[in-house]
């Protein structure tokens, strides 16, 4: 008989459902997708719903349901930190107290009552609950195909851990030691976020793509003030400065006063070097937090493989700098390894852990990818285009990459809605946008036109497999855009050189590579590498783009808008089609042009 | 679309125009050519306008549940932001219907820069009634009404443009609900000199205080203190109105009953309540927020 494992993250941000059978991964979820609410900390409720309906089976036939997080153990450190700061936070106790108190604190009772309202004879006996850092542990490290690795897990915070060393080996998972809040590099790095005005849990990213246009002039007065870093890699933050421990905010006025500036308007689009030096400042400590501490325990474990998991490791151009340091012989980042993925993660560590069940590494390495939410048929997709009246064709599979290829080729920018939605941070072609990345114009016009948002942001870059290392310089598969490569010399443009004088949006201007459009202003690029085996359709457009252009590669960036999640649906994806500069969009075997969608009124309106 | 009616397009526009204007129709142009309604602030983009009125609960599930493919009307548009937040993003066709030629030019102009080709401008009197009967999905009508001399006629003629199954939404000022906007035109116009007057009831009026544009508070004191026609509406009198031309009532902000509008399904039908409750719910609105803004309730209907 089969064993449904249910995991469960939610309450915090990112909440998500992920469903197990015999230990493998069936189907996973965000609840943001569902609600269209960003980063939604809700009950999974449509994710579960989604779920279990892909696995055709009811709540009551799911064996145990695991929540990512022992919320007793969390409140403890809650407790304890406002007490040792008494009466520093008490602001802030009186705000987070009765919402955990009534929302977070019982959470057995709580996710038991919702679980009633799927099947009401669900039994409260199915509830487990795994360790915050234990779930972030266990999702990379049995979704990767080493036998033995080192797992270090670096977040926020999780009960009280913020980094944490565990050990994997075949199915054995154990926490080998911790460092603990509030000592925190997550909160470093979301204390830099919040303070150039980006969103917490949001921005991270943000403050990572601005690090390249400035200096790390702040390097220095970050270790000398903020962060205590030991040989080790171990570290020790300066809670002077920081407010997140107690209070509303995370940071404080000493904070302003040591970097002469206050935090930067969240409402003004204008960035000056000041804000991409401290943004690469806090890149470079954080890098070399990273790298004391994986050099260090190289050393120590003697383990040739490295699982990376928690929100840090979302830090692609750290993961780059880790890979290329050359500790580890191999190196695994959990593709969803924020708290998202720790849905998956608690309840492949109930499958191994809880339920002392083996491995079989021979079918994780063809773990089938992050391919893992809804999909919709093209009967599906007709129905509801048919529906909203909209102007469509569809065409054979052929004809659809020659078009869509033709499209692209020709500066069109499109829409690829296809198969399964993607679990994760990262649109991976089936809910993308995609674009010419030779188009020296097409980073302006994605990031103002179709996804309005900064101008700096840069894009990521797909790219055939077979031909990945005849434009940046890889060695392996990237197949989750978690790594950031160079591009090779040969592909590079000379830039002027007085870099000093020229500002942000300058800089952007200039043209670095053959491909401009995925070129950061330090040759980087967050690349995607894609397998014919892995996404067959993504393969074969690409191989038509790059039949018409010579060129394999495309711009892919995720389907939303600014402060919107990624499309789940295909209404979705046709609100988002019509309300940006999208010219195109293809949802399964349907192609739409923009021009074609509105309904023909019996008077000629002369627009 | 519309009836047997002369059209013609406005020079240097795509506004078409429909029809004659009646007198009412003229008086109230002539104040809106001086004060559009409700305004681009100056540096209003397109997302902006978008951002802004996704702010709105009630807007932003209001436009998600009206679905695509629709024929959409907007009656008394003026400078039509509505519309435009209606047709952005949608395949929905979208009428920017109103008597001032100038407040369509804004939106027009708008729209061109924009490039959003699903929002339409009509310029014409409702009164001419140049609409076909039963063309249209929706029907918009909010704070216009009362700005007539027949207000239930009006009413008469918009919802025959309304198809069966069709949605109509009405807005119009409450007269238990604007007696704080009432107090404060009470006064304005007890106040001596003009320049006095405005400057008081620039520190009274919660949204002048509240508004950082200019160019919106301006219209917005032109608006509610210095219009030459007004009426009030009790939720009673327009259920008879709804009865009376077909219309099923679906909810209202507010609701008849006091309880809260179920802002997951807008259309959702509730219970029209008694006399006593509708009054005490109108009491209570009094003293919320959308008194503040002018005492305006929407009555929601659908075509039966």
């Amino acid at each position: 008989m089969k064993i449904y494992i249910l995991g469960i993250s939610a309450f915090y941000h990112d909440s998500a459902a992920a469903l197990l059978c015999d230990g493998e991964v069936l189907a996973a979820a965000q609840e943001e997708r569902f609600s269209r609410i960003k980063n939604d900390p809700q009950f999974p409720s449509k994710s579960i719903e989604f779920v279990l309906k892909y696995a055709d089976i009811s709540i009551r036939d799911v064996d145990y349901v695991i929540y990512y997080d022992k919320p007793f153990v969390t409140f403890e450190r809650l407790i304890a930190s406002y007490l040792s700061n008494a009466p520093r936070g008490f602001k802030s106790f009186l705000i987070s107290f009765p919402v955990w108190m009534k929302k977070k604190l019982f959470q057995k009772k709580i996710l038991y009552k919702r679980l009633l309202q799927f099947d009401k004879k669900f039994s409260v006996k199915k509830i487990l609950f795994s360790e915050h850092h234990l779930s972030h542990a266990a999702g990379s490290f049995y979704s990767s195909c080493f036998d033995e690795a080192i797992v270090l897990t670096v977040d926020a915070v999780g009960e009280w851990a913020t980094t944490s060393v565990a050990i994997g080996d075949g199915k054995s998972l154990k926490i080998e030691k911790e460092i603990r809040f509030p000592h925190s590099l997550g909160l470093l790095y979301s204390a830099f976020t919040y303070y150039l005005g980006f969103k917490v849990n949001e921005g991270e990213y943000k403050l990572m793509g601005l690090a390249p246009y400035g200096k790390p002039i702040f390097v220095d007065k970050i270790k000398k003030h903020l962060i205590d870093i030991k040989s080790d890699g171990t570290f020790r933050l300066n809670l002077d400065y920081f407010d997140f421990v107690t209070g509303l905010k995370m940071t404080n006025k000493l904070f302003d006063e040591l970097f002469e500036q206050s935090v930067r308007d969240s409402q003004s689009d204008i960035f000056e070097d000041f804000h991409a030096d401290i943004a690469a400042s806090i890149q470079v400590v954080t890098e070399e937090v990273l790298l004391l501490l994986t050099r260090n325990l190289a050393k120590e474990y003697k383990i040739k493989n490295l699982c990376l998991s928690g929100g840090v490791a979302l830090n692609c151009v750290a993961n780059g700098k880790i890979l290329d340091d050359g500790s580890f012989e191999n190196i695994w980042v959990q593709p969803s390894p924020g708290d998202a993925g720790a849905a998956i993660g608690c309840a492949l560590a109930a499958w191994h852990i809880q339920l002392d069940q083996p491995r079989n590494l021979k079918k994780i390495e063809a773990f089938p990818s992050q391919y893992l939410g809804p999909k919709f048929s093209n009967d599906e997709v007709t129905l509801f285009l048919d529906a909203i009246g909209s102007s469509y064709s569809v065409y054979a599979d052929e004809q659809l990459f020659e078009l869509t290829a033709d499209a692209l080729a020709n500066g069109k920018i499109v829409g690829w809605f296809q198969g399964k939605m993607e679990f994760g941070a990262r649109a991976l072609g089936n809910r993308s946008i995609l674009a010419d990345p030779r188009n020296p114009e097409m980073q302006k016009k994605l990031n103002l036109t179709i996804k309005f948002r900064e101008g700096f942001r840069p894009f990521a870059p797909v790219i055939l497999s077979e031909m990945a290392n005849e434009w940046f310089e890889i060695d392996r598969e990237s197949p989750y855009m978690l790594f950031v490569r160079n591009v090779l010399k040969v592909k590079r443009l000379a830039v002027r050189k007085q870099q000093k004088e020229l500002t942000i949006e300058q800089k952007l201007q200039q043209l670095r590579s053959k491909i401009p459009a995925v070129t950061h202003i330090n040759y980087s690029a967050r690349v995607q590498t894609i397998q014919k085996t892995m996404n067959p359709k993504f393969h074969s457009l690409i191989s038509s783009f790059n039949q018409i252009t010579g060129c394999p590669i495309l711009v892919n960036t995720s389907m939303n808008v600014r402060g919107e999640p990624i499309v789940c649906t295909p209404s979705d994806a046709y609100k988002l089609f019509m309300s940006t500069g999208l010219d195109i969009i293809v949802i399964e075997n349907c192609i739409l042009y923009k021009n074609d969608q509105f309904p023909k009124l019996p008077i000629q309106f002369s627009h | 679309m519309f009836k047997k009616i002369k059209t013609k397009i406005v020079a240097g526009t795509s506004i078409l125009q429909v029809g004659a204007h009646s007198e009412t129709a003229e008086k109230v142009q002539g104040f809106y050519a001086k004060s559009p309604f409700p305004n681009f602030d100056d540096h209003a983009s397109l997302v902006d306008l978008v951002d802004n009125k996704n702010k709105n609960t009630f807007l932003y599930n209001l436009k998600d549940q009206l679905g695509l493919g629709k024929k959409l009307i907007e009656v008394g548009s003026g400078t039509s932001q509505l519309s435009i937040m209606l047709s952005h993003g949608t395949n929905n066709q979208v009428i920017a219907f109103d008597a001032t030629l100038d407040s369509l030019r804004l939106g027009e102009a708008f729209t061109r820069k924009y490039n959003l080709p699903n929002c339409n401008f009509v310029l014409g009197d409702l009164f001419s009634d140049p609409f076909e009967d039963e063309f249209f999905d929706f029907v918009w009508c909010s704070g216009v009404l009362h700005h007539t001399d027949d207000p239930e006629g009006g009413f008469e003629i918009i919802s025959k443009w309304l198809k069966k199954d069709g949605i109509i939404i009405v807005g119009l000022y409450n007269k238990i609900g604007r007696l704080r906007t009432n107090f404060r035109q009470f006064i304005f116009r007890c106040m001596r000199p003009f320049w006095f007057a405005k400057k008081v009831i620039f520190f009274l009026d919660p949204i002048i205080r509240s508004q950082t544009s200019k160019v919106k508070k301006e219209a917005w004191f032109q608006d509610q203190y210095l219009h030459p026609i007004e009426s009030k509406h009790t939720l009673s009198e327009i259920l008879k109105w709804f009865d009376a031309n077909g219309i099923g009532f679906v909810s209202s902000v507010p609701t008849c009953t006091s309880e809260q509008v179920n802002m997951k399904n807008i259309f959702k039908i509730q219970s029209r309540g008694s006399v006593l409750s509708q009054i005490v719910s109108q009491l209570a609105f009094l003293f919320g927020p959308n008194s503040r803004e002018g005492g305006l309730f929407l009555v929601i209907g659908r075509k039966r």
